[in-house]
């Protein structure tokens, strides 16, 4: 149970600054609390700091014009691309025969699957790698609940397209997709198969009753497709986010509070630095006149 | 003005003086009140004060105890002095002839 919650401790923490995550560790286990009270005090800072950051635009702009229309778009398209794959897997599995690998027909139609199944994989990839960045570039430190809301639409879009659970919900469905249809022109070039035009080559839903008839391939099949392409690369990418934050989404509430050198390095000579304590630490760097002297370092402002 | 736990913040780090951080300030204010006190209050505090400039912080060096990890160190700045000094005044001024005896039983 301790570890568990240790466990949990360093990664709640994870959505603190590197700084404010290793001196809030550090003093945890300097004070000795156990690892319950440990991650209810890191939770109550990490509730705290996202209160502070949502009174800011970029985390609602990020949820409203990417990760909430997004999470939907990515849960609809998934769920398309299920279809197909489950259909066509359905058939493949009931049917199985060494002809369809003999004839040349039948094996054209295995390989188009196979291929075109592979590029929606890799587009959705892509794509959702692409919407993960967008969401660490628009507000970094919103990503914690962004993420989180846009995995659950997925999952709960996938919930929601189950085939056969919402005849209205099927009917919208195919509607966006004609509209899209429309909207791209027809689809893109050398690649007709594209998963968004499964659902018009399939014809309806309903028309493919019996594949949907099994648990498997209205429920089991799809969900993990669904986390492999839209979910893990998104996420992935905010792990990465998370692990490597950028000066600006570091700086608190006000101020700057990066170090001298970098500050120096921003601004540009003539600078001094507030003189510390020698016993607070030391950086090696190089004067202006290329000599090297031993510089104490702080967090304070850089005095020009 | 400060606020009440923004002065207890201040008045710990300036009784700790070089050995202002974190946990050592947070342990100061929970034996001077007797109450808990959250690293979550304790953290955003002091963004907040030096966002105002009343103190300066910087992470200090790592150490065994604390698993190698850096401590965030707190030193309060002349503005910070200049603060607490008039919360402090406030206090004492308002509080002047008030005996604080209570007139029903508890």
């Amino acid at each position: 149970m301790n570890a568990l919650c240790w466990w949990l401790v360093n990664l709640v923490s994870r959505a603190l600054t590197p700084d404010e995550r290793d001196a809030v560790r550090g003093d945890l286990l300097e004070s000795g609390e156990s690892a319950g009270e440990a991650l209810f005090q890191v939770l109550g800072l990490v509730v705290r700091r996202q209160a502070t950051l949502w009174t800011r635009w970029r985390p609602w702009a990020a949820l409203l014009f990417l990760a909430m229309p997004l999470g939907i778009l990515f849960g609809l398209v998934t769920k398309v691309i299920a279809y197909h794959g489950a259909m066509y897997l359905w058939l493949y599995t009931n049917y199985w025969s060494w002809t369809i690998v003999e004839n040349a027909a039948y094996r054209n139609d295995l390989i188009d699957f196979v291929a075109s199944t592979l590029i929606d994989y890799g587009i959705l990839a892509v794509l959702a790698w692409c919407c993960g960045r967008a969401l660490g570039f628009l507000s970094r430190g919103g990503l914690l609940v962004n993420g989180a809301l846009f995995s659950g639409l997925l999952f709960f879009g996938e919930l929601l397209y189950t085939p056969g659970a919402s005849p209205q919900l099927v009917a919208m469905l195919s509607d966006v997709l004609r509209l899209l249809n429309i909207l791209s022109g027809g689809g893109p070039p050398g690649v007709p198969r594209f998963g968004l035009y499964a659902l018009e080559r399939s014809g309806s839903l309903s028309a493919n009753a019996m594949v949907f008839e099994h648990t498997f391939y209205r429920y089991e099949f799809h969900h993990p497709q669904h986390q492999f392409r839209a979910g893990y690369p998104a996420y992935l990418h905010r792990i990465w986010c998370q692990g490597n934050p950028p000066a600006e989404e570091q700086t608190r509430d006000h101020g700057s509070d990066c170090g001298p050198l970098q500050c120096a390095a921003r601004d540009g000579p003539p600078y001094r630095i507030q003189p510390e304590r020698a016993s607070r630490g030391g950086v090696l760097g190089a004067t202006d006149d290329g000599r090297q002297r031993y510089r104490t370092f702080s967090r304070g402002r850089v005095v020009p | 003005m400060l606020g009440e736990f923004e002065y207890l913040l201040l008045t710990a780090a300036a009784r700790l003086d070089d050995q202002a951080y974190g946990a050592a300030i947070r342990q100061e204010i929970e034996s001077a009140t007797r109450r808990r006190c959250s690293i979550g209050a304790l953290y955003t505090t002091l963004d907040r004060l030096e966002a105002k400039g009343f103190i300066k912080t910087w992470m200090g060096d790592p150490t065994p105890q604390r698993g190698g990890r850096p401590k965030r160190m707190v030193r309060v700045t002349a503005k910070g002095i200049q603060a607490s000094t008039a919360f402090y005044n406030a206090v004492t001024r308002v509080s002047r002839g008030v005996a604080w005896e209570a007139s029903e039983p508890l």
